[in-house]
């Protein structure tokens, strides 16, 4: 409770990645949302970013490695 | 499958077989199902795919050379990428020694969400209306279109999902220099991904 500081929003925004990560300080992250609990605009923007590299995580992981280098990695390992 | 008998008087050449049937079992269970992940970040290294093929390869096979250091129970995923990583800057960026020290725009925060309501093209639900929208080939050709040092970090972050410190360890760099790349990085690709949305139709239509 005391130790918070109140966050302006460009000092909400400069800890955008790190409150998205979760990499920030405990302190700071708890900074952010306390922030975000009041300010209707950062709350808005932040949640937009959220989805947005929630969409990248997702559909990022969809690759698939070609069935050719399947059998090449194990015939590589046949070999070894 | 399944375990094979083993007879009690078993001779030592069959013990070593059996060890290295044990090796090979336990790093194909363990290192192949990131097989996937790591031909698609080899894809982003070399954007060429029969080089990714060759380099997810030889990481491979390095891996299983070196599978006795691997220390179980820490993160295999982080180690493969490391050797992944590794094994690309040594052998594959040589041929392609671009110094880039490229300059990257500067983009204001909140790029994507900013252009979408200027241009009026925000819905009621932004995540279902567009971004959900996007493919896998839109998301790589936009990471594609960033310079090297930030393409690989905004990898293993935004794609990957390492943690700050992994990436740090897998890129050899410093948690600082991470930090750093992924904030610039993030907001270009952001735009990137922006203009992939007009592009494609998912916005502005």
């Amino acid at each position: 409770m005391s130790g918070h500081r109140k966050l302006t929003c460009g000092e909400a925004v400069a800890l955008l990645y790190d409150y998205l990560d979760r990499e920030g300080a405990q302190a700071s992250i708890e900074d952010v949302e306390e922030h975000l609990q009041i300010c209707r605009h950062c709350c808005d923007r932040f949640a937009f970013e959220a989805s947005l590299w929630k969409v990248v995580r997702r559909k990022g992981s969809e690759a698939h490695c070609p069935e050719s280098l399947k059998l090449r990695v194990s015939k590589l390992l046949d070999d070894y | 499958m399944g375990g094979r008998l083993c007879p009690p008087d078993i001779i030592p050449q069959t013990t070593m077989a059996a060890a290295e049937d044990t090796r090979r079992r336990e790093f194909e269970e363990q290192a192949l199902p990131h097989l996937d992940s790591m031909y698609s970040a080899a894809l982003r290294m070399t954007r060429n795919p029969s080089d990714a093929e060759d380099l997810v390869q030889e990481a491979i096979l390095l891996a299983f050379r070196h599978f006795d250091q691997f220390q179980s129970g820490t993160n295999i995923r982080a180690w493969l990428f490391r050797i992944l990583t590794n094994t690309f800057i040594n052998s594959y960026r040589k041929k392609s020694r671009e110094p880039e020290r490229v300059d990257l725009p500067e983009v204001e925060d909140f790029y994507f969400l900013s252009q979408a309501a200027r241009n009026n093209e925000l819905g009621e639900d932004p995540e279902s209306q567009i971004l959900s929208k996007f493919a896998y080939n839109d998301i790589m050709a936009a990471i594609d279109r960033l310079p090297e040092e930030f393409r690989l970090v905004v990898v293993m972050n935004a794609v990957e999902g390492f943690a700050y410190q992994e990436i740090a360890d897998i890129l050899n760099i410093p948690i600082g220099t991470v930090r750093s790349r992924l904030y610039r990085g993030r907001k270009v690709l952001q735009k990137h991904l922006y203009e992939q949305a007009r592009e494609m139709g998912y916005v502005g239509a």
